[in-house]
């Protein structure tokens, strides 16, 4: 039977999507115990609520600060331990930071970034995209210890319910050697609240097709009605339009969310490489032979000026009844 | 103060992915600095300039194709190159022993005092590499840094989080990387170019940095191209009614929203 030790990420309250998704990844390997490393304020509050993903038990280390390196990469060492261990987090900034770290001070292989995962410790097979999405690789790895990221929805978020109350195993806040400290000294926190590109459900995107920076408010209430994250080509970021925190591509995020739409995009191979993984593609555009609507599942010939509005109102209507 | 830039050479983001023989193809596509790289390359020479460090050396571990990428940041402005390489690295999924033979090579380079990098290489997608050395040679990082300054023996940098920003301080010698709204890379002007050829390229083997390179965690079973989309179902009419007509193929049919 294997271990796998799954680090739960959170706000204090409420678990991140990404790691309930790596909840239902661990609970589908067969006869796996599953643990649960949690960190962070609030964090025995949350560990009481991982029963329910099939925890058993949970590694807590109870901390008030910010993000650490140290602490975060310590702790890990720690909840693994010394036998085989598969670790798997969702692919966050956090894990992308402290992941390498671990897998250099427990000797073991790391991969990240995965779409897919299959078989158990000794002969696990993951897939992911490389070139941003341009092509698929298959990795097998033998190592009975093993760390894991995964790519934000590209797994099912599993139902959570039932579960007795795991054990709780405290882990003290690690000592972080002052050659290695790094300390946060403020946190910038966006003027509007965005919802986060990479885990969003529906993303809005536009491109040069908006004609400038005013054109993206065209694109807002319908961003609004989905309740989508809201993205650009790098075409748009580039003549100034939008900030790059919004840039979607092969230079800018990756997404694979349930829906995107793109509203005046051309669809360059370098946007293509960065949202060709989205489940369901639609593409607005006055160009029939723009290259999006290769990889579209929908498409619009016409103005996005004409077609958003509309389609805005038709969504809405469905949302309401 | 001397900075080391790890860099990796990587196709063009233009370029179209074919697979040959099962590995995939390189025929024909124009190879360049990986663009996150190329932001440190740039931070680093930036550095230099404004008296913060003496030297820029640039270090990759790629074949013999890889040197063109180190003259380019030789022509940016970089004072020497070095490059490790081992057939047995040849094979994906080696991340673990990459990071060994970084770590190897960085040590053997030392003393330095800043370790920059791209945050991410846009062929592989892995952000694992220089990380891991970095654990290694026990210095700690910033990654995905969009501003960076570098004084009283310490860094101050804005890193990326999931949706806000940090400000960060870290005691050097660190390991910060690099993401693209950092700076501009400069291009090579041509008596540059010119000079960069008798700037000193070295080239070491795993035995020179005293790395036995050990298995990979990963070995390649398969690869594959996404699988092909038939085109779009367009929805036709005028624009208005198009409009609601595919807010209602969405619902019924896709059954997205």
């Amino acid at each position: 039977m294997s271990r796998v030790l799954v680090y739960v990420e959170h706000d204090g309250e409420a678990i991140r999507k990404g790691s309930r998704q790596a909840l239902g990844v661990a609970a589908s390997i067969g006869g796996a115990q599953v643990e649960a490393l949690v960190i962070g304020k609030g964090a025995a509050g949350v560990a009481a609520k991982l029963g329910a993903y099939g925890v058993t038990k949970v590694h807590a280390v109870e901390y008030d600060g910010a993000y650490a390196t140290g602490v975060w990469t310590g702790a890990a060492q720690s909840a693994a331990g010394d036998g085989d261990c598969l670790i798997l987090a969702s692919h966050t900034s956090f894990a992308r930071d402290f992941a390498p770290r671990l897998g250099a001070r427990l000797s073991c292989p790391q991969v990240s970034d995965i779409v897919e995962l299959s078989g158990d410790l000794g002969g696990i097979e993951v897939k992911r995209p490389i070139f941003a999405g341009k092509a698929f690789e298959t990795l097998k790895s033998e190592a009975g210890r093993l760390i894991v990221t995964l790519r934000p929805n590209a797994f099912a978020e599993p139902e959570a319910g039932g579960g007795g109350a795991p054990e709780i195993n405290e882990i003290a806040v690690p000592e972080v050697p002052a050659a290695l400290q790094t300390t946060v000294i403020e946190v910038l926190k966006p003027d509007t609240e965005e919802i986060d590109l990479t885990e969003a459900d529906v993303i809005v995107s536009g491109g040069i097709g908006v004609g400038g920076p005013e054109g993206f408010d065209t694109l807002r209430p319908l961003q609004k009605t989905l309740g989508a994250a809201l993205g650009s080509s790098r075409a748009a970021v580039l003549a100034g339009w939008i900030s790059p925190d919004h840039q979607v591509g092969q230079t800018g995020k990756t997404v694979s969310p349930q829906l995107y739409i793109a509203c005046g995009i051309s669809g360059a191979i370098q946007h293509r490489a960065g949202m060709s993984s989205s489940k369901c593609i639609v593409a607005i555009n006055k160009d029939p032979q723009a290259p999006i609507f290769e990889i579209a599942d929908y498409g619009i010939v016409a103005d996005l000026f004409k077609v958003v509005p509309a389609f805005n109102e038709a969504i809405a209507k469905i949302k309401a009844s | 103060m001397k900075i080391v830039v790890t860099i990796k050479q990587t196709f063009t983001t233009e370029a179209k992915i074919a697979v040959d023989g099962g590995a995939i193809s390189d025929k024909g596509i124009k190879q360049i600095v990986n663009p996150y790289d190329e932001f440190a390359v740039e931070q680093a020479i930036k550095i230099k300039e404004s008296g913060g460090a003496e030297e820029v050396v640039v270090l990759t571990i790629g074949p013999e194709r890889a040197g063109e990428a180190l003259r380019q940041c030789l022509a940016m402005g970089a004072d020497a190159a070095f490059r490790v390489w081992d057939d047995s690295l040849a094979a994906p999924g080696a991340w673990d022993v990459y990071a060994t033979v970084l770590a190897g090579a960085l040590e053997k380079m030392k003393p330095w005092e800043l370790l920059l990098a791209g945050w991410v290489a846009v062929d592989d997608n892995a952000a694992i590499v220089v990380q891991r050395a970095a654990e290694t040679l026990g210095i700690p990082q910033v990654l995905v840094v969009n501003k960076l300054d570098v004084g009283d023996g310490k860094v101050t940098a804005v890193r990326e989080m999931d949706g806000y920003r940090e400000v960060v301080e870290a005691p050097l010698p660190a390991l910060v990387t690099a993401d693209k709204a950092l700076n501009t890379p400069r291009y090579p002007t041509l008596p540059n170019i010119m000079k960069a050829k008798r700037k000193p390229l070295t080239v070491w083997t795993l035995e020179d940095i005293g790395v036995t390179a050990g298995s990979a965690g990963f070995t390649r079973t398969g690869l594959a191209l996404p699988p092909a989309k038939t085109g779009a179902k367009i929805v036709e009419g005028e624009p208005e009614e198009a409009a609601v007509a595919l807010a209602d193929l969405l619902h019924t049919e896709a059954k997205v929203i």
